[in-house]
């Protein structure tokens, strides 16, 4: 055996000389681009990514070659009989070729990645670390067993090594498009199998039918070899793959104890059930598309939703994957919505971070434990599928609201590699939204257009309040203040646009924000406004106030334009928020140049209705330096940062909750700092429950929920 | 002494070698106490199965042609020369009946044929061209 | 190893591809100790023959046996001791002589250097040189000697002399017959080239599409098969025993290919006017006559 090792080797050393030629090549290519025409490349990235590149099909084309020959050569020189002739095995003679083969190939990678490694590692880096260590390898040892197997069914080296290109290919191109059209269908906790477990998966089913074709069929004639090599191949590959599936499935089950961070989507007042988003390193509201790394990196088959109810901590649904939860207000209905991470390009403003597209929608009723409707209509799939958020039930749970990128608008806008902005005239200063709204059943699909600015802003859509209607207040394309009547299929103006100063050539939206009071007859809208392009001189900002007649008119009852310091500080996201009472309102905001003085302010006010309708200031309740505020307001926004501004509106009391201090204030006192216990807590607050308790997150090594009584203190422990 | 067997001959193998070896002592060429090739050398020089070369020896050596001393080779026997005598006898018939077949179906009469034969033969001395 | 004398015995040996049987029940004998000659034309079935007693191919039917062995059950223990050359000789044309030999001696458990070395350098050959740079004739020298370097019991040679110059066809048969001096030694030949195949074998095998039509010691062979002919008056009709072949008949004479020749038959032709021959056939002669009634009787 080994003398017919060394044979292969000598037969095949030509391979290896290639490789320590390229080896020495592409250094001294780069050196000499580097030092002579630097200035014809763009820059040192490029070339340094372009050299990259060049490392990895070297790598392939080693792969390739050395798996290519191995058999075929044999049987196109016509030595196949003098070499089965030999008093070893069939099984033997595979092995040795296979493993002369192999670590030629293996040397060859060696001498190229080594050399580059140590010469060229900005090069080679660029590629990235997961890719160079994992994804790589997998596929170039696809493509090496590939390449054997092709040679032991074909009679030419030639064919063998075109085949294993074409079928690599398909492969490669089958798996991403397999996954991305089943994904939807995947939905409901099946697994998703990253693209490298597939290819994996092939290659025992690859080398055993290589081995059945040369074992059984080398010399039998073409027919027979063919079919057991092409069986074997397809038994191989299912069997692979459905342990590969299953062992993932397995590893990734959701275990209660293993959750280490609890993010919260959703959560009915009166704390029935919460959304969850659990997930092993990740901090931070999972709806709001994050910058950075982890966001981009994290293992999504580690992240979970669950649907739990606060009173016993039971779940009530789990879900892999990240995505959105929307609950019911009496916690009767749920709708999930998994996310997966696409494949396009960055978004043009500065935060970065990956788009997500909406892969589907569960709606469960969660008291019957029934699920009512699974999939995403055809009509949403076309209009808008990028960047699904902000998913929110009608207050009866007749319908159900989402937020998502108005998908041809956004392909539109961001046609190129750098985006300069977008390239039409529009009134709204980010991409293009929509609402998709439908019924609990999944029927009546309908697509609203209408805008909603960046992630940090309050929501720009509102769902009309008063009972027994269904109605969607959204900004509408041109600015105005639309309610579409769901019922009638009408779009009502409510309030014109806002018109340009002087001087400007075109008003964008800025800060827009709409708040229903809890019992739907008024309606706070803030509007600003800033010229596009952007001038020295400052915006608009209005904070209106709209008193809705039982007979569906909108009668401007109060305009107000704030406080001088609105104008001059806010440039930054607003919130607004009612009490229950529907007396008074609160609004919040940061204000200050960017990266200077930079302030958070909470003002209160008092709505008065009556002929004499008006909007007075009570009280600018705090002002303090810190990074971004977030002002859920009335009961159900949830913020899971621990350093931001949370003011919670509670009967005219605020827990406002900053940084570890916290204060719970009463609006006409003076601040005061909390009871003892609750000091400790720093969590992030998510609601009040129908006991008077607040529910927070708590975080420390890892998140849990609890019950914290505020008068006493004292904290239950809910999930896990 | 035989040195190449025509394998186009009717005449199998066997009998070419054997009539080779009795025309050697016929005509004095291999003579009583002369050592043969071995088999095997005899077989790779003439291009034939061992088997046949040593098929020969032992029936030669039955005739009494040739005898075997152990760990020395094959040699002509002493008493080769008496075989010889027969053996040139029995070539010649076996030449003669041929060549009487042909005459027969050529028709040719018995004179004719005998008056061939002597010049054949006339033509056979030393100092005539042939 | 033997039980029965015999190097490679086979029983209704068949094998098919797809619909063609290249095999078709063979039963052949190969005693040890012989030099068996598989004589047949192109496509009969001679190397697929060779190869099913390797273990290359797999039988469809039958059984074979080869120096004891079963060559569906041990074929490698089979390999180990029996020397092979393909057909056409095919080698690994970057090798060096000496490469090729070390190769092979690396895999089996005997080895005579020498003795290749001896073969190779009678015609010319040196360890070094490489195999791409030798003529055909060499080449098969080359084949053959490493094939006779691991001291094999059984030889067998696919179309040995098959393309061969005279003198590389010489030298393949002197170093076969140089071969044979090791007892028991048994050496089993295919090819076509019949009038160089008939001086050194001395058992014989006629394939004719997948038949193994004629098996038999050639001294038998050439014993009962003859040619003979009849001279008659015109208008005479010869009776022809019916398994006669190749029958050519003239106004004067008859002449048959009879396959049971004996003086009795030959006795029993002569009558008034009627002179009656035997004539010896050559190996080719036969083979012809035989092939030829073969086709004609499966309508080709």
């Amino acid at each position: 055996m080994r003398a017919l090792f060394l044979k292969e080797w000598r037969q095949n050393y030509l391979l290896f000389l290639f490789a320590l030629i390229v080896a020495g090549f592409l250094p001294g290519m780069y050196a000499l681009i580097n030092q002579t025409w630097v200035r014809n490349w763009p820059d040192q990235w490029s070339l340094n990514q372009s050299v990259g590149v060049a490392y990895v099909v070297v790598q392939f084309i080693i792969a390739l070659l050395a798996g290519a020959g191995v058999i075929a050569s044999e049987t196109e020189r016509g030595t196949l009989p003098v070499l089965l002739g030999l008093p070893l095995s069939r099984g033997r003679i595979w092995l040795t070729k296979l493993a002369a083969a192999l670590t030629l190939a293996l040397s060859g990678f060696a001498v190229v990645m080594g050399t580059g490694l140590m010469v060229l590692p900005q090069t080679i880096s660029q590629l990235g670390w997961p890719t160079i260590w994992r994804d790589l390898p997998v596929c170039l040892a696809l493509a090496f067993f590939l390449a054997f197997f092709w040679s032991a069914v074909l009679n030419r080296t030639i064919s063998a090594l075109l085949a294993a290109i074409v079928f690599g290919l398909a492969i490669f191109v089958g798996a991403a498009m397999f996954m991305l059209m089943f994904g939807a269908v995947l939905l409901g906790g099946d697994p998703l199998v990253d693209l490298y477990l597939w290819m994996l998966s092939a290659i025992p089913a690859v080398l055993l039918a290589s081995y059945v074709a040369f074992a059984r069929g080398a010399m039998a004639g073409g027919r027979r070899k063919w079919w057991l090599a092409l069986v074997t191949l397809l038994a191989g590959v299912f069997v692979t793959g459905s342990l590969i599936v299953e062992v993932t499935r397995w590893q990734t089950r959701y275990q209660r104890s293993r959750v280490e961070q609890i993010a919260v989507e959703a959560a009915t007042p009166g704390g029935a059930a919460i959304g969850l988003f659990t997930e092993g390193d990740l901090a931070g509201p999972p709806s709001h598309v994050e910058a950075g790394e982890e966001m981009r990196n994290t293992d999504y088959r580690r992240q979970h939703i669950a649907v739990v109810n606060l009173q016993d901590g039971r779940e009530l649904l789990v879900r892999r994957g990240r995505g959105l939860v929307a609950v019911s207000k009496d916690g009767k209905l749920a709708a999930l919505s998994t996310g997966w991470p696409t494949l396009t390009w960055r978004t043009s403003d500065m935060q970065g971070g990956d788009v997500r597209e909406v892969r589907g929608v569960e709606i469960w009723d969660l008291e019957r434990h029934q699920r009512l409707y699974r999939g995403f209509p055809s009509r949403f799939w076309d209009k808008a599928r990028l960047d699904p958020r902000l998913m929110e039930w009608s207050p009866d749970g007749e319908w159900l609201l989402m937020v998502a990128r108005n998908a041809e608008a956004y392909y539109a806008l961001h046609s190129d590699w750098y985006p300069n902005g977008p390239s039409e005239v529009s009134p709204f200063r980010d991409d293009e939204y929509v609402l998709l709204l439908m019924r609990q059943d999944g029927s009546d699909p309908t697509v609203l257009e209408c805008h909603e600015g960046p992630q940090d802003e309050g929501p720009a859509y509102a769902w009309d309040l008063r009972p027994g209607r269904h109605g969607v207040y959204a900004f509408a394309r041109d600015g105005s203040l639309v309610r579409h009547d769901l019922d009638t299929g009408k779009a009502e103006k409510m309030w014109a646009r806002l018109p340009a100063p002087a001087g400007a050539a075109v008003y964008r939206l800025s800060r827009v924000c709409i708040a229903p009071s809890p019992d739907g007859t008024t309606v706070a809208v803030a509007v600003g406004a800033y010229p596009y392009p952007p001038r020295p001189q400052r915006k608009g900002m209005d904070l209106l106030v709209l008193a809705l007649p039982a007979d569906g008119t909108a009668l401007l009852k109060a305009a107000t334009t704030p406080v001088a310091r609105w104008t001059a500080y806010i440039n930054h996201p607003l919130w607004l928020a009612w009490s229950e009472d529907g007396r008074s309102l609160c609004a919040a905001a940061a204000g200050g140049r960017r990266f200077e003085d930079r302030r958070q302010m909470l003002w209160t006010m008092r709505w008065h209705q009556g002929s004499a309708a008006a909007l007075t200031t009570v009280r600018e309740v705090y002002e303090g330096q810190g990074p971004f505020p977030r002002f859920p307001g009335g009961h159900v926004r949830v913020d899971a940062r621990v350093d931001g501004l949370t003011a919670i509106l509670h009967r005219h009391r605020f827990l406002l909750w900053y940084g570890g201090e916290t204060w719970f204030v009463d609006e006409s006192a003076e601040l005061q700092p909390l009871p003892s216990p609750l000091l400790a807590l720093g969590g992030g607050f998510v609601a009040f429950d129908n006991q008077g308790r607040a529910i927070v997150v708590l975080r420390g090594e890892k998140s849990k929920l609890a019950a914290v009584d505020i008068t006493t203190g004292k904290v239950t422990d809910i999930y896990p | 002494m035989i040195d190449r067997i025509d394998p186009k001959s009717p005449l199998p193998i066997y009998r070419q070698i054997i009539d080779g070896i009795c025309r050697g002592v016929a005509a004095g060429t291999l003579a009583p106490g002369e050592q043969l090739p071995s088999v095997r050398e005899l077989a790779a020089q003439l291009l034939v199965n061992p088997n046949t070369v040593a098929r020969v020896y032992r029936d030669l050596e039955r005739d009494g042609l040739l005898e075997t001393r152990r760990g020395t080779g094959t040699f002509i026997s002493a008493g080769a020369e008496k075989l010889a005598e027969a053996e040139r006898k029995r070539l010649i018939a076996q030449k003669l009946r041929e060549v009487a077949r042909d005459v027969h179906a050529f028709g040719l009469s018995t004179e004719s044929a005998l008056q061939l034969l002597r010049e054949a033969l006339a033509d056979q001395k030393p100092g005539r061209k042939q | 190893m033997s039980e029965n004398g015999y190097a490679i015995s086979t029983e209704h040996l068949t094998m098919r591809f797809g619909r063609k049987y290249a095999l078709d029940g063979v039963s052949a004998r190969i005693p040890k100790g012989s030099i068996y000659g598989l004589l047949g034309p192109n496509g009969a079935g001679k190397t697929t023959f060779v190869r099913v007693l390797l273990n290359l191919i797999t039988p469809t039917r039958g059984t074979a046996i080869v120096l004891g062995y079963d060559v569906r059950k041990d074929p490698v223990a089979i390999r180990r001791r029996v020397g092979h050359v393909a057909a056409l000789q095919p080698l690994w044309e970057w090798m060096t002589v000496r490469e090729f030999a070390g190769l092979m001696a690396g895999c089996y458990p005997r080895w005579d250097d020498e003795a290749v070395k001896k073969i190779v350098s009678g015609v010319g050959i040196e360890m070094k040189d490489k195999l791409q740079h030798l003529s055909r004739g060499q080449r098969a020298l080359v084949a053959l000697a490493v094939a006779i370097g691991h001291q094999p019991d059984l030889l067998l040679l696919d179309e040995a002399l098959t393309g061969l110059d005279p003198i590389a066809r010489r030298e393949v048969l002197r170093n076969i017959i140089d071969a044979m001096h090791e007892e028991g030694r048994t050496v089993f030949i295919t090819g076509q080239d019949i009038p160089d195949m008939e001086r050194i074998i001395d058992y014989v095998g006629f394939l004719v599409g997948g038949h193994l039509m004629v098996e038999s010691p050639l001294d038998d062979l050439k014993a009962r098969v003859k040619r003979i002919r009849v001279e008659h008056p015109a208008e005479t009709q010869v009776p022809v025993p019916s398994n006669a072949l190749n029958v050519v008949r003239h106004p004067r004479e008859t002449a048959f290919t009879v396959q049971d020749f004996s003086q009795a038959l030959l006795d029993s032709l002569a009558g008034p006017n009627l002179r009656a021959e035997a004539v010896d056939l050559s190996l080719e002669d036969m083979f012809i006559d035989l092939a030829q009634s073969k086709l004609r009787v499966e309508g080709k």
